[in-house]
């Protein structure tokens, strides 16, 4: 992590990082808006300014509405392997999607990048609901075809961005997505090499290791270290 | 069913309109001497309602109120000035996926040459009274919103929301900001551009924001659609069957605006259960023991487990669990008060969910004839089902083309290769 706190910069990180930024930026300019109108229209500057801020105020609120859409989506569709009865335990979910954003934190990756590796963890297993009857838990997550219905029904939903890519069979062009992708793939492994196979931590993850990237599995080892 | 369908239907037609529209202004201002009011706003208003029917981004069609205030206020300047701007959008229209830092560069480009429409329009009203100039506004405001719903219905197109009051508002609400901004630009000139191109962006965000967030909802539903359709492959497409005839009965039964959608949510994930039932069960063709029956009966009793994180969800949870309950209270699922009777949204899916299974193939017998169907669901009324919305079923299909039912898979692995044109294709 170095000397410098990223916990300090991260809420303006996140602000940057939203889609709806120019609503945020635009917003200011409502004030502007009426200084420059008020000598023209009098009282009637009040119902401009008004009126576009109101317009400002409700673009903010659907768009976040469109967003917790998205990360219930997400939610859910990490819990029906578990109802559905293709992870050995309960809460695979919250366990990936936790320790792949400690990873991408080890990593240094960028907030956005962060929130999208551990969403594409928490679903990324969804398309075992693909098969007829799961066969080998232990292989993790290296199934193409698993991996395609699951960036299939990801990809049914708008505005989700790169996860589709991440949790799909064809390794991302985007470097980025490349290195979520991976992270995704290796905490994915791991925890079906813990959970369903019945290793041990430290075996398991050195049988993760021989298919990861080294800068990965060494975040991995870290972030687990950590807890 | 898919949103993506839809879009992509929008999609292909929009080039053809936008032409058509460019095409009518272009031949306006050939032959109209310059510059010339009623021509050009006739020209104008066909370009905004072209754009507004077809085009849905990336700046949200509401901002195009903005240009036809402005052009009514001068439309010789406006004109040329929306033609920049409509081929701007044209192209910004053909890069749906792209990143949103692009997508709010584009948003900017876009509006330029809107400012310069106000800047040069706004100039005859500069010295009108605020009230006149907001008044006017409004008029052009909804005057446009019924232009575009004409020409939706004219085509064929369905209404983007239920009602009128809640679109009329916005839209004359728009008209006000529209006009306002003209006239306070042609007081200032390029002094205010800035402001007016943010306020126009603020508009524009408020405007496709509605889209993103209803797209938002329809794209969740689609996603748990079709993973109970890779759980259940062979029961392919009777989700969309079965929101097809609720859709109807609901419409029937007086259900209107937000509660017939919710219908449809409902229906489409009316077994959405079916995730927590071993797929053997689920296809098995003969009968099902005691125990296996309990087990599939759970389907109904784990939705509100499943689907609690999805909160605008929570209002289709009900109708979901419990339209397995019969109208004489028998059949299974939860109720959320013992003894009382199920929701109205409950005894529709019931119905729907039975006609649709009768009339397809199950693994375990061929599919029923309709009058078969027809029959059976009356002589259940009263015990099985509500006897109201059975009556009201049959004219709802009456003369309705019916969905098509799925062929019979002869396979796992044909029904498997459809299922992947469906996840490649979306």
């Amino acid at each position: 992590m170095g000397e410098f706190d990223r916990g300090s910069v991260a809420p303006i990180a996140d602000t940057l990082a939203r889609d709806d930024w120019p609503v945020l930026v635009a917003l200011p300019a409502v004030a502007s808006l009426f200084v420059f109108a008020a000598p023209r229209f009098g009282w009637w500057a009040f119902a401009l300014a008004g009126l576009v801020y109101v317009a400002g105020f409700v673009a903010f609120d659907r768009t976040r509405a469109a967003e917790q859409v998205h990360e219930e989506l997400v939610t859910t569709l990490g819990r029906i392997p578990e109802v559905g009865g293709l992870a050995v335990a309960p809460g695979r979910s919250d366990r990936v999607s936790g320790l792949a954003r400690k990873v991408a934190d080890e990593l240094d990756l960028k907030p956005r990048s962060v929130v999208e590796v551990a969403a594409a963890a928490r679903c990324g297993v969804v398309g075992r609901l693909g098969y007829d009857v799961w066969p080998h838990l232990r292989l993790g997550y290296d199934d193409r075809a698993a991996a395609r219905w699951s960036a299939g029904i990801v990809d049914r939903a708008p505005a989700v961005g790169r996860i589709p890519s991440i949790v799909g069979p064809s390794v991302p062009t985007d470097s980025d997505a490349a290195v979520m992708r991976s992270i995704v793939e290796l905490v994915s492994a791991y925890d079906d090499a813990v959970h369903a196979g019945g290793l041990d931590p430290a075996a398991a993850l050195e049988k993760v290791a021989e298919t990861g990237r080294a800068d990965v599995v060494a975040a991995l080892a870290t972030a687990d270290a950590i807890g | 069913m898919s949103p993506h369908s839809q879009s992509s239907s929008a999609t292909t037609q929009t080039p053809l309109l936008g032409l058509v529209a460019l095409v009518i202004v272009l031949i306006v201002m050939a032959t109209a001497s310059w510059p010339a009011p009623t021509w050009a706003w006739v020209a104008l208003a066909a370009a905004y309602v072209a754009i507004e029917v077809r085009w849905e981004e990336p700046a949200g069609a509401g901002w195009l109120v903005a240009p036809a205030v402005a052009s009514a206020l001068d439309p010789g300047g406006a004109m040329a000035a929306l033609l920049v701007a409509i081929a701007v959008v044209a192209v910004i229209d053909n890069r749906r996926q792209h990143e949103a830092a692009r997508l709010a560069v584009g948003r900017v480009v876009a509006h330029v040459p809107l400012v310069a429409v106000f800047l040069v329009g706004g100039g005859a009203v500069a010295g009108e009274p605020a009230w006149s100039v907001a008044v006017g506004g409004a008029v052009v405001g909804a005057v446009a919103l019924g232009l575009a719903l004409l020409v939706r219905r004219l085509i064929g197109q369905p209404r983007r929301e239920e009602g009128y009051v809640r679109p009329l508002a916005e839209s004359v609400v728009l008209g006000v900001i529209a006009a306002l901004l003209g006239a306070l630009a042609g007081s200032l000139g390029w002094l205010v551009a800035p402001i007016v191109t943010a306020g126009l962006i603020i508009v524009a965000a408020a405007d496709a924001s509605r889209r993103q967030a209803v797209s938002a909802r329809e794209g969740a539903v689609d996603s748990l659609v079709l993973a109970l359709e890779l759980k259940d492959l062979y029961t392919r497409g009777h989700s969309e069957r079965v929101a097809v005839y609720a859709g109807w009965l609901g419409a029937e039964m007086g259900l209107r605006g937000e509660r017939l959608r919710k219908l449809r949510y409902a229906a489409l994930l009316h077994d959405i259960g079916k995730l927590a039932v071993p797929r053997h069960l689920i296809r098995k063709p003969g009968s099902l023991t005691a125990e296996e029956f309990c087990r599939v009966q759970q389907h109904a009793v784990v939705v509100p487990e499943m689907l609690q994180p999805m909160t605008f969800l929570s209002d289709v949870v009900p109708a979901i669990s419990e339209h397995h309950i019969h109208f004489d209270g028998s059949g299974y699922g939860r109720a959320r008060y013992r003894g009382a009777r199920t929701s109205l949204e409950a005894r529709i899916l019931a119905v729907a969910d039975a006609f649709d299974a009768m009339t397809t193939h199950r693994p375990y017998r061929k599919a029923l004839s309709v009058d078969y169907a027809l029959t059976e669901l009356e002589r259940c009324a009263g015990s099985q089902f509500d006897p109201d919305v059975v009556t009201a079923f049959a004219p709802c299909i009456d003369g309705r083309s019916l969905p098509m039912p799925s062929d019979g898979f002869e396979s796992d692995a044909d029904a498997r290769r459809v299922a992947e044109r469906s996840v490649s294709h979306g």
